[in-house]
């Protein structure tokens, strides 16, 4: 009895310091472990390659590029010291920072040559920043084509420090695109090197930013620690970030309930359950869910028609009601939050209300004014249209609500056509063969030609699936790609913006929210709603 | 192991192959038929998409094809992923998963298969008491609802509510962190085993050679152990095999919920990113697990009950 008395207290004693070890553990961030979630799973390490947001995410913990996000989310240099922009915009000369890679090896200029010059070698879906629909940087856009080398892309290293871009025409976000992973730099003899396994695992990649990826479990779970050779390592306050890949929302909300996770994003069945809780908040995750019209169905091109469906829909109502996880109404084809203008507005404030201007906002009586008109127009009673959706993609409510929305149309029969992306992109956008189909698009750069370029005659073929076409957009779209003065380039930009509507090239339904849960002892957590969707290197956890 | 049995063996491995190369063909077939390809992205234009395919081969015709798969997988080269975990080998992708699927399948039909057997032994030797009830209800629980909804119940109360184990598999406590999937996987196994030994051992228990070894006054426990359990076991091997490979094919859910990078969840997500090749390894191993299974499972009838004779030729 004795002796179990004595086990007993030496065990309470353990406890007693493993307990104070924890207390005094706990002030001190830059030991803390912060464990977040991902939905998805990590596609690639190959900053060349990787098309994803959780791949971005890693990518950009471990790689810094010329850019880079502050604490604050605006966009600063990174490894980029300096940089020397010439009189015409078309000649970027930058000096890099002291920086090394995990092998010990010098970050240089030519790691970026590099890694670009990658990027269109192996045919990566990205490749088109580096061409007209991008930066637009010299013969990219051949290189892309195949018809020159990329060897012969106005990218060049003068020295291991400087490193000088020449531009074809003026871009006003090149910045922006230079804090894309797909610019961020690659050392091109441990690339070679490595062959084909470069960035299979973590002992065959190199890192040079904030952390080091220590694990990489596939399929779940990654392991970034603080890089302590990191040229700004004092800024790093916590020793790792686990993410768990590619898990389930319920799940997720279980295990931030029982503490093991610090933040988490919650599907909206869940948003009941949490809503009250201190750390649910919502953000705005950057995609736009909006309808292609098909504008080779004679019944679509009727333009009181188009009015018509979109006045018919109360996006208010299906964010609030039906959505709940902090969603918005669309009021353009321009997302809110995507980029900002020279005068410090945001780009799609400034556009205002596209909608309520063009007065195709909810109105159902003005809805049906337009129906009646068209459908005389026409020369009939009534007209029978499909919406295509995925089922895959979680607006299944969505498309439910447009449904019932139409059908109170007098004269309007709407069938929903249920399929998956996959099939909704290839059989049914590809083909042409829809009426209207529930699409969304999410930005690769924070400018507005993300989205407007899309709609270009010259995309038709590409991403153009409703074949829309007008003439003044496309000269507006163009005359903004050689235009130098920011502010005169964001005015053309509002105009086609504004044109889209005026015409109803495609009804924007919403701008897709997220419901979140962020433990009250994280913070400094970077979340955009555009390119890499987290920055861990500012986490600290309290 | 005698002639026959060899003979027997040789045969049924010749078939599987068969089998196999039909199943692979067949499989190959209708990924190439889906639509889409495995670079669905909206943004890839048709040039790049040209280059991406030219780069994989996927451009060639479908036969010639299916004779580069075939002739790279009997080297061992499963090819690598388009998509899910970009240029890895599916070796090392799938390899990784299917060990751990396995090591859990293997756990929860153990610990299934022990806790139904005794159940079944139970419920049958107090046939139509509450005990017998009890039992009845496990069984009837276990088989219809689903392993996922025990996982998300377990996830929520061990995990979550009393936090007694970790509400996701983790691989740096790989015993501890497993504790909860097993349970919910081995549910379905106890049921089902639990009913199989019942039914069986009622029947056993009343046949006339039972009544002649209680008449030779055996003991209680070699009577049920020695005699009657194993008679009724052999109805329950049979479906032990579909039951590992279900466990090990239908955990897709449980996997999801409780974080575990297992087989299920990368066929899931294989099948609708169109990685035909992550596909096609995840299937091909379904196929030869089960095959395998199947004939272990038969040569064990053999053992147990040598009234089953595998006759010569046959």
């Amino acid at each position: 009895m004795k002796i179990m008395k004595k086990v007993l207290s030496a065990m309470l004693c353990c406890a007693m310091a493993f307990t104070l070890a924890a207390c005094g553990s706990s002030d001190d961030s830059a030991s803390a472990d912060v464990v977040v979630m991902s939905e998805n799973d990590l596609m690639s390490l190959d900053s060349s390659q990787a098309t994803d947001g959780t791949s971005f995410e890693v990518i950009a913990a471990f790689k810094d590029g010329l850019y880079g996000y502050a604490e604050d989310g605006t966009l600063t240099l990174m490894l980029a010291e300096s940089v020397e922009v010439s009189d015409d915009l078309l000649t970027y000369t930058f000096t890099l920072k002291d920086a090394t890679w995990s092998n010990g090896t010098a970050v240089t200029a030519n790691d970026f040559v590099y890694a670009l010059q990658r990027c269109i070698n192996v045919g990566s879906e990205y490749a088109f920043l580096l061409g007209e629909q991008g930066a637009n940087i010299v013969n990219a856009e051949a290189a892309i084509a195949g018809e020159v080398d990329a060897s012969e892309i106005g990218v060049t290293a003068v020295d291991d420090k400087t490193l000088v871009f020449e531009l074809a025409s003026p871009c006003g976000f090149f910045d922006k695109l230079l804090a894309f992973p797909t610019f961020f730099p690659i050392n091109e003899e441990f690339a070679e090197e490595k062959g084909d396994s470069y960035a299979t695992s973590i002992d065959n990649l190199l890192y040079c930013g904030a952390f080091e990826l220590t694990t990489w479990e596939l399929n779940n779970k990654v392991v970034l620690t603080k890089n302590e050779n990191y040229y700004d390592a004092d800024v790093v306050q916590v020793n790792s970030v686990t993410i768990n890949l590619a898990q389930d929302q319920s799940a997720a909300a279980l295990q931030f309930d029982s503490g093991e996770l610090d933040y988490c994003v919650i599907s909206s069945s869940l948003v009941d359950t949490y809503s009250s809780n201190e750390g649910y908040s919502t953000i705005n995750n950057g995609y736009l869910w909006y309808l292609y019209i098909n504008f080779e169905n004679e019944l679509l091109e009727n333009e009181n028609i188009r009015k018509g469906l979109s006045a018919a829909i109360d996006r208010d109502d299906l964010c609030e009601n039906i959505l709940k996880d902090g969603s918005s109404s669309a009021s353009g084809f321009v997302p809110a939050e995507l980029s900002t203008n020279s005068d410090g507005q945001d780009f799609a404030e400034a556009c205002g209300d596209l909608l309520a201007a063009n007065e195709i906002d909810y109105d159902l009586e003005k809805a049906q004014e337009y129906i009646d008109a068209g459908l005389a127009e026409l020369g009939v009673d009534s007209i029978s249209i499909d919406l295509v959706y995925g089922t895959d993609e979680g607006v299944n409510d969505c498309a439910t609500y447009l449904e019932q929305a139409f059908n109170a149309l007098d004269g309007v029969t709407l069938t929903l056509v249920a399929t998956n992306k996959q099939a909704r992109i290839n059989t049914y956008l590809k083909d042409g063969d829809f009426d209207l189909c529930l699409t969304r698009w999410g930005p690769d750069y924070a400018d507005a030609t993300t989205y407007l370029n899309n709609l270009e005659t010259s995309q038709i073929g590409n991403n153009n699936y409703g074949c829309y076409s007008n003439s003044e957009y496309d000269d507006l779209l163009a005359a903004a790609r050689s235009e130098g003065d920011a502010a005169t380039r964001e005015g053309y930009l509002m105009e086609a913006n504004n044109i889209l509507m005026e015409d109803v090239a495609i009804v924007p339904i919403f701008e897709q929210g997220q419901a979140v849960l962020q433990s009250s002892s994280l913070s400094g957590l970077v979340h955009n709603a555009v390119g890499t969707p987290y920055i861990f290197k500012y986490v600290t956890k309290s | 192991m005698n002639k026959g049995m060899m003979k027997y063996i040789g045969k049924r491995l010749a078939i599987s192959a068969a089998t196999l190369f039909v199943i692979i063909l067949v499989l190959f077939l209708m990924l190439k038929l889906m639509p889409g390809t495995p670079f669905n992205d909206e943004k890839l234009t048709e040039a790049q998409l040209a280059v991406l395919m030219s780069k994989y081969g996927l451009d060639q015709p479908i036969m010639v094809q299916f004779w580069n798969y075939l002739r790279n997988m009997l080297t061992g080269d499963f090819g690598v992923s388009y998509v899910i975990n970009k240029n890895m080998n599916i070796s090392q992708l799938v390899g990784s998963a299917m060990g751990i699927s396995f090591r859990l399948g293997v756990m929860a039909t153990i610990l299934g298969t022990v806790i139904g057997i005794l159940l079944g032994i139970v419920a049958a030797l107090n046939k139509n008491t509450w005990i017998d009830s009890v039992s009845t209800i496990i069984s009837v629980i276990g088989v219809s609802i689903p392993s996922f909804v025990f996982a998300l119940l377990l996830v929520y109360l061990l995990g979550a509510r009393w936090r007694i184990f970790p509400t996701q598999y983790s691989s740096s406590k790989p015993f501890v962190s497993a504790i909860i999937p097993v349970i919910a996987l081995s549910m379905s196994v106890i049921a089902n085993v639990a009913r199989f030994t019942r039914t069986e051992m009622i029947s056993v228990l009343g046949s006339d050679y039972m009544i002649l070894a209680k008449a030779k006054g055996l003991d209680q426990r070699t009577l049920i152990f020695k005699h009657a359990l194993r008679n009724s076991l052999i109805p329950v091997i049979t479906i032990l095999g579909p039951i590992m490979v279900n466990i090990m094919t239908g955990t897709m859910v449980v996997e999801k919920i409780c974080g575990i990078p297992g087989l299920g969840k990368l066929l899931i997500s294989s099948i609708q990113q169109n990685d035909y090749n992550v596909t096609l390894a995840c299937s091909f191993l379904y196929a030869v697990m089960y095959i395998i299974i199947v004939l272990v499972i038969d040569v064990l009838y053999g053992i147990i009950d040598p009234r089953i004779r595998l006759g010569k030729g046959d």
